[in-house]
Formats: structure tokens, sequence, C-alpha cells
């Protein structure tokens, strides 16, 4: 079962400039109960993926294609059903933990006010005393010290890490089916960070919740989540589960990323690092979007776009892994020279 | 090259007017940084990381002579700093700073701002310096002397800063946290700069980070901090192999490694507030190994196995 299913999902903006597309034709399932990562460097899209399914993009945006929660489509959802599934249906985690709670009202009055809300959905009548009981419960489950302090606090008298948690239990007591995480732990220090995956995957196995845990950095995507989709200038270029894909990449984006993550010293050789930079929105690649970053692009990446192909149980948008035409007796894939057997494993291949 | 002795920065935490002074009120000091001695050799990289709040940046501040100690004395060289050796000192020592984004002025040409050190240069003199400072951070004069910050995406922005801090031909060089305002795919490529600039330039770098994977890749030598203290400090391969302090090794845990399956072992409780910190040890309230000793007794930093630590745990 899939808790979300997108189909041709495109975003764009409009801006003084004209029109840009965020994201491309995005055909995605995120099944029930599990973890998926988001991940892409900046201007990726991955945000706008996360407020177009919460559907909080600004009115300058533009949204083609549907994107269905448990067989409804949100985009074509009436205002008052919207309101419904928002909070107790898909609740979303934003990036920056202060501006995401109301500065001038105590933290127990705004997580009694998602309870009410609750409630009020439920058709039950609301309890002050039960309430309060659970709100107290849930931070103590988020691991908050003094929940009964916690709850009489202004929002400012916290520090990130606590605020994170107050929202990861405001989350909770809505009870939701899907949470978007946009960069929960981005703001916070190392060993907060930790404390946030670890505490979001016991919840999430826990309470078997659907997550959508957007992030920049590979790694942190490799602690929590089951499955990955790897964003690059507002299209999947490689989807699967995270452990395969972390050990073998297919696609060289994903390679790239890999590669370039730190690891040993200086003195061990230089880093690998993708040559250039994200392209711009305005001024996209012809053919294959990393076609002009790519180690390995031959003549069709720059005048085609690839297709999505599967490979082993996963999918990925290269050229390389298309389908073999003309085979050559080595086995190669023709005109590339090279094929996906041959791509090197993440871990070498540094060079020195 | 540069040595930090007993360093110590407090800022005061309010304001205590004269009235308040009267009624007996006590000034209250953060204690950024409280009593740290640093030693950075020259041509090496040494590395400082501590999670927000632990005093690295304000030991960088101090070192680059943005801001004036409270106690303690630095050396550059044989040089001491004071208001004499000021201005000579300032023409050795740079400081690259984490965001780009905001360092660089977004109405100056590329050109200004790279040149703006060179106050003292006639202006042939100076284009053909920024020539070979931008050629260095591997961006090309003519594409881009003329253009704003504003159009400049976050790696060729921090480059550009490098370019700044390099213009001047200092002999060190703070960097503070330079790469952790940029994507994965551009901050290897920031990272493989730096090493090659202080291959062919010889300078000496100061590295603030949070990331321990980037300290641990660009770093000789590293000093971890914790709450305005030195934790630990020794040759990076060897922080990294064993790490000695119970902070050390738990942040080293909590970093997420590329490994899927990996788990992650997070440490209890936050940073604590420097206004007031806990008594003996500053690690105690959140150390699974604290003793009574460690609730009452602040640890010196002894020589252990190699490197330095200030934990009870060890014995000279």
């Amino acid at each position: 079962m899939n808790a979300l299913e997108i189909r041709d999902l495109s975003v764009y903006y409009r801006t003084p400039l004209g029109r840009v597309k965020v994201l491309d034709s995005l055909t995605v399932d995120f099944p029930e109960s599990k973890t998926t990562g988001i991940v892409g460097e900046s201007g990726s899209g991955k945000s706008t993926l996360g407020f177009a399914i919460t559907r909080l993009l600004p009115p300058t945006a533009i949204v083609n294609g549907s994107i269905r929660y448990y067989g409804e489509d949100l985009m074509r959802l009436p205002s008052k059903r919207l309101r419904e599934v928002r909070g107790t249906g898909v609740f979303m985690i934003m990036q920056d933990p202060f501006s995401s709670l109301n500065p001038v009202k105590r933290v127990g009055d705004q997580l009694l006010e998602a309870l009410q809300v609750r409630y009020e959905r439920r058709g039950e009548s609301f309890d002050y005393a039960s309430a309060r009981k659970e709100a107290v419960k849930r931070l103590n489950d988020v691991k908050l010290p003094d929940p009964e302090l916690v709850m009489t606090k202004y929002p400012y008298q916290l520090s990130g890490g606590q605020i994170q948690r107050v929202v990861i239990a405001m989350g909770l007591l809505l009870e939701p089916k899907v949470i978007i995480a946009d960069e929960p732990t981005s703001a916070l220090d190392v060993s907060i960070q930790a404390q946030v995956i670890s505490l979001l995957k016991e919840l999430q196995e826990s309470y078997g919740m659907t997550l959508l845990f957007i992030t920049h950095d590979l790694a942190v995507a490799t602690a929590v989540s089951d499955n990955v989709l790897i964003l690059y200038a507002g299209r999947i270029m490689e989807q699967g589960d995270i452990s395969s894909t972390v050990k073998k990449p297919l696609h060289p984006y994903t390679q790239g990323l890999l590669k370039s993550f730190p690891s040993g010293s200086y003195k061990e050789g230089k880093l690998f690092s993708l040559k250039g930079l994200p392209p711009s929105f305005f001024n996209l690649p012809s053919g294959c979007r990393f076609s002009d970053r790519c180690p390995y692009a031959f003549d069709r990446c720059y005048k085609d776009e690839p297709e999505v192909y599967d490979v082993e149980g996963r999918k990925v948008r290269c050229f390389l892994y298309g389908k073999r035409r003309k085979r050559r007796r080595s086995g190669r894939v023709h005109g590339s020279g090279i094929g996906p057997d041959q791509v090197f494993p993440c871990r070498e291949g540094r060079n020195t | 090259m540069v040595r930090a002795l007993d360093l110590t920065k407090y800022f005061p935490a309010e304001k205590v007017g004269i009235l308040e002074r009267l009624t007996g009120k006590k000034e209250r000091y953060v204690r950024a940084v409280d009593h740290v001695d640093i030693v950075l050799k020259k041509g090496l990289t040494t590395a400082l990381v501590g999670e927000s709040g632990s005093g690295k940046t304000t030991i960088g501040r101090m070192l680059a002579t943005l801001e004036t100690p409270t106690s303690g004395t630095i050396y550059y060289g044989n040089l001491p700093l004071n208001k004499e050796t000021l201005s000579q000192i300032r023409r050795k020592v740079q400081i690259v700073f984490q965001n780009p984004y905001e360092s660089l002025d977004p109405r100056m040409s590329i050109r200004e701002i790279v040149g703006e050190p060179l106050v003292k240069m006639k202006s042939e003199e100076k284009s053909r310096r920024v020539r070979e400072v931008l050629s260095a951070v591997g961006l090309k004069y003519e594409d881009i002397y003329y253009r704003k910050a504003r159009d400049l995406s976050g790696g060729q922005r921090q480059r550009i800063a490098i370019a700044r801090a390099m213009a001047a031909s200092p002999e060190f060089i703070v960097l503070d946290e330079p790469t952790s305002a940029l994507d994965a795919s551009v901050q290897s490529q920031v990272l493989n700069l730096l090493v090659d600039l202080r291959g062919e330039f010889g300078y000496t770098y100061l590295f603030i980070t949070h990331n321990m994977m980037v300290a641990r890749y660009i770093s000789d030598y590293i000093y971890v901090m914790y709450a305005g203290k030195i934790a630990e400090s020794g040759p990076t391969e060897e922080v990294f192999e064993n790490p000695l302090h119970p902070y050390t090794k738990l942040l080293l845990k909590s970093v997420p490694h590329l490994e899927p399956g990996t788990k992650l072992e997070p440490m209890s409780g936050e940073a604590p507030s420097l206004l007031n910190p806990p008594t003996g040890c500053r690690f105690h309230p959140r150390c699974p190994f604290a003793t009574d000793k460690c609730r009452a007794e602040e640890p010196p930093l002894i020589d252990v196995q190699g490197h330095k630590v200030a934990c009870h745990l060890y014995k000279k």
C-alpha cells in the first residue's frame, strides 16, 4: 500500500524573469510505514516537493499533475477537506524550528491547540485534564526533560533541539499518517542531530508512520531511511532502497556525491569532486541535466534527456543503463565505452 | 607559528548600569573561552572542532586579531600581540568567514573586493595581484572581475573570499567553517583548493569546523573543544583512531556515516550554559562515566598516549 502516489508532478514558479520549472514530471510512490530520504543539493527542488504535497506552495507557483494521498487527489481537494488532511493526515516539520512555533504562546497551549484539533476532527469532546496529560506524555516520548516545566515555557526559552522536539511531539499528538520532515536537523549540532534522528526513526517504527525525510546530506539519509530519492535540478535521477544505493550507486551524480564525501586524510589523496556547479533553472543544459558535469557523458547525453530505466529493482535516469541496442562482443553499451558493470564502486577510484 | 597561551574571553551577558551597580547587582559573564592554550605549527593545518557555543569561532576571531582577549597572550612567531605590534601582525593574518553570502559586499565588483586589502599598491600592481590570486583559486579574471558578488554562486563566492584573504600575502589564515554553507559537490572542490594553496604558498591554517569528517580530511593536528575548554587535542589521525575523551568518543559516534545499517549512538543532554557552567568537568552532566571527582574537580589537560586530554579517567 502506498501512502502517497505522485504522478507527473510539475511545479513552476512565476518570476520576473519568466516561468521556471522547478520540478519536472515527478512520478514516485511513497510506500506506507517506510522512511524515504529525499536527497538533493540546494535548488534541486526537494523542499518544493514537500510543500507541494502539503499544498503550502506560494501563490506564484503553478502545479500540474496529481498527488494521491491514500487514493484522494490532494491537488483537487476542496479547501475544507484539505484542512482536514493537513495536520492529522500529513504533518510537516519545517527546517527552521524557531519559526514553526508561535513566539507569544506558551508551548503547552500550542500543544493543546493541536490536540483540540484532533479531538474535533474525530468528533470527540475536548477534556482539558486528559489532553494535558497526553501532551506531557508525548513530551516525555520525545525525551524532553521536565515536560511539565517545558509546557509552561515560551519558545524563545528553549534551545533549537528542544523546539524541534516540541514540534515532533506536536506531530505525534496529531497522529498523522504521513510526516514530512524538511531538513529537521540541519540547524542543529551533531550531537543533537543524532538525538533527533534516532528519535524520529524510533517513533516512525513504533507508530508505523510514513516518513519523508528531506535532506542535503546523504549520510543523514543513510542513517534514517529505508528508501532514497536523489533529485538533481528538478528531476529524479535515482531511486531505490538505501543500502544498495549507497553501496552500489548507479547514476554518475550519486556516485560523484558519494565519492566527494570527505573520508580519510588529505595525505591519502585529493577528494573526488564533480566539476562545475549545479545548473540554474533559467539555463538548464539540453539533454540530460547532469550532462555538463558528468564524467561519462557521450554525444547522446547532450541531445536527448534519458528516461527512467529499471536496473535491479531500482530506477535510474541515465543512458548508461539504457537498452543495449547494438551490443558489441564485449557487452559494452554502444557509444559510451563503459557499461553499468564497469562503473566504479563508490569508495575507490580516488584521483591521487 | 602562532601560540596562544592561557587565552580567555568573557563576554558581558547583560548591561549593568550605575544604579544597578550601586544596588549590588553583579555583572555576569558568558565564559566563551576559558584558559585555553593553542599552538599552531607553521605550514600545517590545525582543526578546531566543537559544537555551537564551544568557543571555537571566538578563538578564531581572537587569533585573527578581530577580538581582544580578556586575558592571555598570543604570539605570532616571536611577536606578542599588543597595541604596538597589531598593525604589523595584521598584515600576516587573514580570515575567511563561514557565510560567503554575508561576508562579501553585494554591491562591490569582484575586482574591488579582492583588491580591497591592497590599499598601498598602485593600481597596475594591484590589478596584477588580483589577477594572480583569482587564477590561484581557479577563477578567470576576464570572466569575473566586473561582476558583483550577488551574481555568483556559493562556491564561487567562497573562492572570492579565499582570494581576498590571499591577496595581501598573509602567512596565517583563519578559516571559519569555510565549507559548511556549501553543497556537498562544491564542498569537496573548496577543500581540494585549500589543500593545494597551502602546498603552494605554505600557509598556516586554523580550520574551524563542526564537521568531524571535514576536520579529519583537512588537518594535521586537532583540538576538540567543549564549552569553552579543550577536551582533547593531538595529531588528527591519532585522535580519530584512538579517541580518549568520552566527549570525543561520543561525538564520533553521533556522526552519520555512509554505511547503511549502522546505528547512531547519540549522547544525552545538551551543551551547558556558559553563563553558569557546571562545576568540575564541564562535560560531567552528559558523561556516562562521571564520578564524584568529575563533579567537584576540574580535570587538567594532561599528556596521555601522545595526545592531550582533560579527563579524570586518565592518569599521567
